[in-house]
């Protein structure tokens, strides 16, 4: 006959044990490894309908445990059993392992034998040993379950027959009756009586009066079953059979089982699922306390190897800004734009040249839109006029001397969202108009080398800066690169935000190229900061100018990025500003809506203009002329930028331009009024 | 970790039957206090304890399949796009002081006031259509069979 195959518990933990846990070590336990009671449960056996495959799928032989574990006494709702488990912490990854489990689980199993041998108490059968170790820095917790159960020997048999339904042994009536008695107390071992046909649950201790008697084939032995395998009767059977077997050997060769998995009647035209089968075994009484098994496998690997929780995405704070930030995002997306690729802008690394007012403010609208990488460029301290506008830094960081901005203003946005990969650099850009002297000529090149290292490692860059032409070298990296360049400037009243077009080498021959900064002036950038007055030389602006310019900025990346053309979107057509025309289909409109080129903003009549500059071949910035030079001669040629009077406008053509310009003035014939 | 000589292979275990993959969910239909009406909570975690991140949550069948692509609901729903979707919030179970998802209830009653418009309630079980019309609003988005 086959030997009878016990279904194993299988842990079930729910969040709340390990939250308890966590304040139990933290607020009582702190260092001790002591042992404790704790409270698991289990409830019959439960099956789902696939539903796909149509199949009854069993769930497992769970032995549960929650916030209420450490309570005492246990409180559990009919059908299910409270079982006391032994609870030991221990303070260190290394105890946990070396733990003699071996001995404490012989320590469980010696209170096990005693209940049998000594007092008949058949409610110490089921019993649980949990060791566990928290890793509170990390809110992992590592733990192993075992479920002991004694071993018999020879092993138990089942009947040819095999298990079969309980409707086949017993009637409706008599399931219903055993039903009602479990209902309305429920117990985890059972005995019942058949009399005609009728049936009567007794509690196991009436063991002893069952046993007397001389009619054992209207004795069943029930047990509320945790395992819904049709096959597999739930381990508890082990030990309570070990029991009966121990106390009552002669009547116990052949025993008659009932494996109740009934939680509730069974609907109309649902079969009872209750089993049933008789079992047989040709060992005799135990005398000695018999070899024990019951370490919970790892349900992947089913090795002997302990377990983990991590709780790490839900408990870690870090975790949770960066799971709420994502699901305002999502949001954004589910209800409003579903074709919104969040991932692109999100994987976005921005550099921004800049960390004053401008800078602040993007940095900011950047981390709204979820973007992950932000490095900042500035070459200042942070001074005392800097906190009420430039909304990174606070009164502390202006105090001896100022912090530098570039490191601080990551700092500061690390604080807000610990998630962000925000860095730092200290950074002089070297500026036409602005020669630079043999001593510091060292230190400029690794500058540089620095910025254009830093040009390729992002995505797009902001240009943020004071001054004109502190924006020249950043335009030409850019354009030499290939980058999204976003250029902000302010006036007193007035802004421009501006997206850079794409170098001539990258784009297709006839195409329209959108023009950079500089693409309208046909001034090369001078030195426009010396002799400047003071009101001249920081760039004095209503404060709402810069939160209004910066995250249009943003915003217009943003649509750019959006379009399938990248930097190559076209501009809006002329007169595209009204609303019927943002809903319509048109290649110049991403999924946010327009992508222009130019926004130049006037707050004294609160009204933004959108504009459209074309590309300029002789441009000091952008155009191939430049490129070329920069490409095939590095810091050489930047120096002679900076250096020389007059060098770009040789490069570009723009001499001639002048000369043209000069002679077509002077061969005007002014008339002169008599 | 592995201790395999802690105990022999016994020949009367049967393998065990935890599902892989398997995942615990408790649901809650609670009364918001703010905004008067049901609202959906509902957590899981694994059978470990550890619940399931937001990426794993979307995975679950308890949504429909089209639940995130802003597909347009049933005919009741003539507001625009943006109340497609109720939004998908964290936070505490009013009652049970647990961290749970819910369905944020925002835009419960007007969903619910278009269904019993069109279907012409009768006024004596308007409580029960009430509560009729807000599972049909539910399951457009969750997949409540058992």
């Amino acid at each position: 006959m086959p030997v009878v195959q016990f279904a194993p518990f299988s842990s079930l933990v729910q969040p709340g044990f390990w939250h308890e846990l966590t304040r139990l070590k933290i607020d009582v336990l702190r260092l001790s490894d002591e042992s404790l009671t704790v409270n698991g449960s289990y409830s019959v056996g439960r099956s789902v309908r696939d539903r796909e495959t149509g199949q009854d799928v069993a769930l497992g032989c769970n032995l549960v445990l929650g916030a209420a574990a450490f309570e005492q006494p246990s409180q559990v709702p009919p059908m299910s059993v409270a079982i006391r488990g032994v609870f030991k912490n221990y303070n260190t990854i290394e105890e946990f392992k070396v733990a003699d489990k071996a001995s404490i689980f012989n320590e469980v199993t010696n209170d096990m034998w005693n209940s049998i041998v000594e007092s008949k108490d058949a409610s110490k059968l089921t019993q649980f040993l949990l060791l566990t170790f928290s890793d509170l820095k990390k809110y992992q917790y590592y733990y192993w379950f075992a479920f002991p159960a004694f071993v018999a020997k020879p092993a138990w048999e089942i009947s040819t027959e095999g298990w079969k339904a309980a409707d086949h042994e017993l009637n409706a009536s008599q399931l219903t009756s055993i039903f009602e008695s479990l209902h309305a107390q429920t117990k985890p071992f059972f005995l019942v009586k058949l009399t005609g046909d009728a049936a009567k649950v007794h509690p196991m201790d009436e063991a002893d009066v069952f046993f007397a008697s001389d009619s054992p084939d209207s004795t069943i032995v029930g047990f509320l079953d945790p395992s819904a395998s049709p096959d597999n009767p739930g381990w508890p059977l082990r030990n309570l059979l070990t029991y009966l077997q121990t106390l009552y050997p002669s009547k116990t060769t052949s025993v008659r089982i009932l494996c109740w998995r009934d939680g509730e009647l069974p609907v109309a035209g649902r079969a009872w699922k209750s089993r049933f089968g008789v079992v047989a075994s040709g060992g005799d009484r135990q005398t000695v306390k018999p070899t024990a098994v019951g370490w919970e496998r790892h349900p992947t690997t089913n090795k002997l190897t302990a377990r983990m929780a991590d709780l790490a995405p839900m408990m870690d704070p870090t975790r949770l800004a960066d799971q709420a930030v994502d699901l305002n995002l999502k949001l954004m997306r589910w209800r409003i734009i579903p074709s919104l690729d969040l991932e692109k802008i999100a994987r976005t690394r921005c550099l921004l040249l800049g960390a004053g007012t401008l800078g602040c403010y993007v940095a900011r609208t950047l981390m709204g839109w979820g973007v992950r990488t932000i490095t900042l460029v500035d070459s200042s301290r942070v001074s005392f006029s800097n906190p009420v506008r430039q909304p990174l830094f606070d009164f502390d960081d202006c105090l001896n001397g100022g912090k530098p901005k570039a490191a601080c203003a990551a700092e500061h946005l690390k604080k807000i969202f610990p998630g962000i990969n925000a860095t730092g650099y200290n950074l002089s850009i070297p500026m036409p108009g602005h020669p630079i002297p043999v001593s510091s000529r060292e230190q400029t090149q690794k500058d540089v080398e620095l910025l254009e290292k830093l040009f390729d490692e992002h995505d797009a860059i902001f240009l943020l800066m004071d001054s004109r032409e502190s924006r020249w070298l950043p335009t030409v990296l850019g354009a030499a690169k290939n980058k999204i360049v976003l250029n902000a400037a302010l006036g007193f009243d007035t802004y421009v935000v501006m997206r850079h077009g794409a170098r001539a080498a990258a784009s297709a021959p006839n195409f329209q190229r959108l023009g950079c900064y500089y693409c309208n002036d046909i001034v090369a950038p001078t030195d426009s900061l010396t002799d400047r007055t003071l009101d001249q030389m920081c760039t004095v602006s209503r404060p709402g100018l810069a939160p209004i310019a910066a995250s249009t900025a943003v915003e217009l990346m943003v649509s750019l990025l959006q379009h399938p053309d990248g930097i190559h979107a076209p501009p809006p057509p002329p007169q595209s500003t009204t609303a019927n025309d943002i809903e319509s289909e048109s290649a110049s409109n991403s999924v946010l809506g327009l992508v222009p080129h130019q926004l130049r903003g006037f707050l004294a009549q609160f009204r933004t203009l959108p504009v459209t500059g074309a590309a300029f071949d002789g441009c000091t910035g952008c155009s191939e002329a430049v490129i070329n030079v920069y490409e095939k001669e590095g810091f050489a040629m930047i120096l002679r930028a900076c250096n020389e009077t007059g060098y770009l406008e040789v490069l570009t053509g723009l001499d001639k331009l002048y000369m043209e310009g000069d002679a077509a003035l002077e061969s005007v014939d002014w008339e002169e009024d008599e | 970790m592995e201790e395999s000589s802690l105990e022999s292979v016994d020949n009367a275990s049967a393998a065990a039957t935890t599902l892989a993959g398997g995942v615990l969910c408790h649901q809650y239909v609670v009364l918001s206090p703010t905004f008067k009406v049901p609202t959906f909570y509902f957590s899981v975690h694994d059978f470990s304890g550890a619940p399931l991140t937001l990426t794993e949550v979307l995975q679950l069948p308890l949504f429909r399949r089209d639940a995130f692509e802003g597909a347009q609901v049933t005919t009741f729903s003539v507001q625009q796009s943006s109340a497609s979707f109720p939004l998908l919030s964290f936070g505490d179970h009013p009652a049970l002081n647990v961290h749970c998802w819910y369905l944020h209830p925002c835009g419960t009653s007007a969903a619910v006031e278009e269904i019993l418009d069109a279907a012409d309630a009768d006024e004596e079980q308007r409580h029960l259509r009430w509560l009729e019309a807000w599972f049909t609003l539910l399951s457009s988005l969750l997949d409540l069979r058992g």
